[in-house]
């Protein structure tokens, strides 16, 4: 049959932006489609990300960035603090993004290499035909079909495309974290740091988190895991505000769910490749997703472009996806994986025991893998079983 | 009016989602294990005949947008 484009994506987010971009860059035609009549809008997000993630892509443009900070606070249940502070030559500061900005950038940037960019389209099915795959589109009302070599799913949490090639991506309802998000102004926080709450008195499952986005602005947002409570995400983090910052203005509301599954056999299928949330490529404990979007993003578009080469759409040829993306942060995903099921049975005395045993000098590095090192230094018999995966 | 699942037992009643309480987030469609759930724009619809009342969407939302309601049989 005759192709319309080499490669369609689903879903105009980092990951899929970052897919185009990547493969128009490569010379392939690329048709981005985005649902939603805005990119970037509404978030589902806390739009935290390290600068290391997005400085090996891009350079970075000031509006992208809503705050800078220099390291973080967990707060265990009975108020014990641990300090997580980016180290003198460090590069390791978070971001804070105005994904509003940033989400857009990213997907002009696909445009300008080349690729075509459409709104408030629906895709809502797909076939194999010949060697290639027909994709039905409904725009504004209207529904057509185009044909295409390969069609890259980055359809965010409630992925389709993944379903429509045989990947059962279904999230158990015991790992996906239920959240919700609160931008706040005029509260008071130190807004050098990023903010956590750990324990089942505040997030059964999850934790609360504070991210700076100005002097008296921030996102306070929490996840839960349903399995862990029968009250709500947002009854959870009502409790929170009242108690926390009740001086606070809510001026936007946004929610999520979070796929904490750890890392999925397989994100490849015939013509078909998952990136981003769609591919369950979210940190099972932090939920964090931008940068193994954008980076999963970036495989899946040199690898499209070497299938367009070698004429091989075969979900064989694909793997080669599937070894990127393992290779580079699968093994985080599988750790932290490990840690989150952990983490999860811990019960609130158990949280305050392991913050009082780290908590009178600050770590140096603002990540989960030097954190939990300590830990284990710390308290080698309660933790043995995560020695093996984090020494 | 009573439906009957896929097995052959029934369901006595349907979802019914809030819509001015919806933040379509999209959660209840990633855990629905019958693609019964599908998000349009900003518009979450249930298909009913797909549903099964397993009530996973009602637990994972997190604006409790989403309940089961009776329907007379």
């Amino acid at each position: 049959m005759s192709y319309d484009y080499d490669v369609v994506v689903i879903g105009a987010g980092p990951g899929g932006s970052m897919a185009a971009k990547t493969a128009a860059e490569n010379g392939l035609d690329v048709l981005l489609v985005e649902k939603r009549q805005e990119i970037g809008t509404p978030v589902r997000c806390a739009e935290g990300v390290s600068k290391e993630a997005l400085e090996e892509f891009f350079e970075v443009e000031k509006s992208w960035i809503a705050k800078e900070v220099s390291g973080a606070i967990i707060y265990s249940p009975d108020g014990t603090q641990i300090k997580l502070v980016a180290g003198m030559a460090g590069n390791e500061v978070g971001f804070v993004l105005e994904r509003k900005i940033f989400d857009r950038a990213l997907a002009r940037m696909a445009a300008k290499r080349g690729a075509e960019v459409i709104v408030k389209t629906t895709a809502t099915t797909m076939r194999r035909e010949d060697s290639g795959v027909v994709i039905g589109l409904k725009r504004l009302g209207e529904y057509y079909e185009v044909r295409s070599k390969l069609i890259i799913g980055a359809d965010g949490v409630e992925s389709r495309v993944g379903k429509w090639g045989g990947i059962n991506t279904t999230v158990k309802i015991g790992e996906l974290e239920s959240c919700v998000q609160y931008l706040m102004s005029g509260i008071d926080f130190d807004p050098e740091y990023t903010h956590f709450w750990i324990g089942r008195k505040y997030a059964p499952g999850g934790y609360v988190w504070l991210f700076p986005k100005g002097e008296d602005v921030a996102n306070v947002g929490i996840g839960v895991l349903p399995t862990q409570t029968k009250k709500s995400a947002k009854e959870w983090l009502d409790k929170f505000v009242r108690e926390n910052y009740p001086e606070g203005e809510i001026i936007e509301v946004v929610a999520g769910g979070v796929p904490v599954t750890g890392p999925i056999e397989t994100a490849v299928a015939d013509n078909l490749m998952l990136v981003g949330d769609a591919a369950r490529h979210a940190d099972p404990i932090t939920g964090g997703g931008i940068a193994n979007a954008i980076k999963g993003g970036y495989f899946a578009g040199k690898v499209a472009a070497e299938a367009v080469k070698a004429g091989d759409f075969s979900k064989n040829f694909l793997r080669r996806y599937d070894e990127l993306w393992k290779n580079d942060f699968g093994k985080n995903l599988h750790r932290n994986k490990v840690l989150q099921r952990k983490f999860v049975k811990m019960d609130d005395d158990v949280l305050n025991r392991l913050a009082r045993s780290i908590s009178d000098y600050d770590l140096s590095e603002i990540s989960v893998k030097k954190l939990v090192m300590e830990l284990i230094k710390k308290n080698p018999k309660l933790l043995w079983d995560l020695k093996d995966l984090f020494l | 009016m009573l439906k009957r699942r896929k097995d052959g037992s029934e369901k006595n009643g349907r979802i019914v989602i809030d819509r001015y309480k919806c933040a379509y987030c999209a959660a209840c469609i990633a855990v629905c294990k019958y693609d019964a759930n599908l998000l349009i724009e900003t518009f979450v619809q249930v298909d009913d005949e797909k549903c099964t009342l397993c009530k996973a969407c009602v637990r994972a939302c997190p604006m409790r947008a989403i309940d089961v309601v009776e329907v007379d049989s």
